[in-house]
């Protein structure tokens, strides 16, 4: 398949083959929620859902699988905020079915980086401009 | 009606039950391989590190009071001393899963009649009582999953169908023990719905049971509860 509007979906789905176990992580996840409050970033953020690590991992990589690779430029993008920003692979997570999420977040940034989305260091958004008033 | 829903249709969810769990078993062993041991010849002072570190010895024990620090800390890291509501909860849940079905005196007999299998029942009323409570905390899940951020924010339909298929062989069943409506028909309903929940277990997440254990006994990671002696393939 052509690459359709700066996305290659043949080579999202050839990376997304090459972790099978991470598809069977996203079909087994019970969606409990108890992994939760073991990240920091989501109990220092006012405990909002999107730094929930499951939130992360089901919404970046679970949404690729799910569309088997066929996502659409926008949505590289949403996922750019949440693989990147909202998640510092601390490894720190416990999940009491025995998934590993932060790998599967790396996975999801490794696959957007190779469309050419990736995070970039000199851009001015809110906090950031916050961050630096207080320097 | 009767004799097909406990004769051919018992035996067809059982076989795709079983069957079912085995290939996600087969599964696991196809997406992981045998760890290789680099500890094994590790310096020995790292290696005395790594030992004590398994064994979870850091803490010097001199007192009682120690002991019980060392327990506190083990605790804390897991999900009991985490979460310690939600994990009583869940694992109130669990046990009466697996425990009611094989000491209902219904079934029981059912099991005499057909393997010749006895096991021990508890008292109709016992069974009644905790399936009741058991039925409270299906909705105790389903609200949380509606009214909790966090649980709403990764629920889909998968997660209520899972809760559903959970749920209506209990319910079913203590509608069938009370009479009511007619009972032949909350009966034949509560069979289908024992029999669909077998079915849907290798095929929803409720696959979780056979991944849990094999996941958490078997592969090596910082929260597992055996030796370890296996990992996920990369690039297969
Ligand atoms: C697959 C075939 C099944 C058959 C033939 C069957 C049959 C029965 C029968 C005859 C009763 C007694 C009703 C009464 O006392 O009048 C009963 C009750 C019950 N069944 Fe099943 N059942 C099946 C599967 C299941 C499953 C899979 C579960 C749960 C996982 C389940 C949970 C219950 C419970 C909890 C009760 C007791 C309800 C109460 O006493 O309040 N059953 N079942
Ligand atoms: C050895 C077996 C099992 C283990 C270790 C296990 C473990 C767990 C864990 C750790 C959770 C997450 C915590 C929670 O939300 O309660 C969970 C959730 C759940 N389990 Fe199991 N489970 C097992 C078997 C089963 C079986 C056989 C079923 C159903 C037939 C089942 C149904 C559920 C459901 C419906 C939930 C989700 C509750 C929710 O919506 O939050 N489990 N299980
Ligand atoms: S704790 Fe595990 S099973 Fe529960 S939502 Fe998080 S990743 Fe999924
Ligand atoms: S690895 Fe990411 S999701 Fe997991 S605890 Fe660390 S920051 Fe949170």
């Amino acid at each position: 398949m052509a690459v359709v509007n700066g996305v290659d979906p043949d080579e999202i789905r050839k990376l997304l083959d090459q972790k099978k176990h991470m598809e069977v992580f996203l079909s087994v996840c019970v969606s409990c929620g108890m992994c939760a409050d073991s990240c920091f970033l989501y109990v220092n953020h006012n405990k909002d859902p999107s730094y929930m690590p499951s939130y992360k991992a089901v919404h970046s990589l679970g949404k690729m699988y799910r569309k088997k690779g066929k996502v659409t430029r926008e949505e590289l993008e949403e996922m750019k905020e949440l693989v990147y920003k909202k998640c510092v692979l601390c490894t720190r997570c416990y999940c009491p079915v025995g998934i590993s999420i932060p790998g599967m977040i790396a996975w999801a940034r490794n696959i957007c980086r190779s469309q050419g989305v990736f995070r970039e260091y000199d851009e001015r958004d809110s906090e950031n401009i916050e961050m630096k008033q207080h320097v | 009606m009767y004799d097909f829903l406990i004769g051919p249709m018992l035996a067809l969810s059982l076989v795709v039950f079983i069957a079912g769990i085995a290939y996600r078993v087969y599964q696991f062993f196809s997406i992981t391989e045998a760890r290789p041991k680099p500890e094994a010849n590790l310096p020995k002072d790292l290696a005395r590190t790594v030992a004590a570190r398994e064994k979870d010895e850091y803490l010097r024990i001199d007192s009682a009071a120690d002991i019980l620090l060392k327990w506190k800390l083990r605790l804390k890291r897991t999900i009991l001393g985490r979460a310690p509501v939600m994990s009583s909860v869940t694992i109130v849940f669990h046990t009466m899963l697996f425990l009611l079905p094989v000491v209902t005196v219904g079934h029981s007999i059912l099991l005499d009649n057909y393997f010749g299998i006895s096991l021990p029942t508890l008292s109709e009323t016992t069974v009644d009582t905790l399936t009741l409570v058991f039925i409270i905390v299906i909705f105790f899940f389903l609200f949380r999953r509606i009214f909790v951020a966090k649980v709403r924010s990764v629920s889909t339909w998968r997660d209520y169908l899972a809760l559903f298929v959970t749920g209506a062989p209990f319910v079913t069943g203590y509608m069938a023990f009370h009479h009511w409506f007619d009972y032949k028909t909350v009966l034949y309903i509560h069979i289908i719905c024992g029999e669909l929940m077998l079915i849907a277990i290798p095929f929803t997440k409720l696959v979780h049971m056979p991944f849990f254990i094999l996941s958490r006994f078997l592969i090596r990671y910082e929260l597992g509860f055996g030796k370890g002696s296996r990992k996920w393939v990369e690039n297969t």
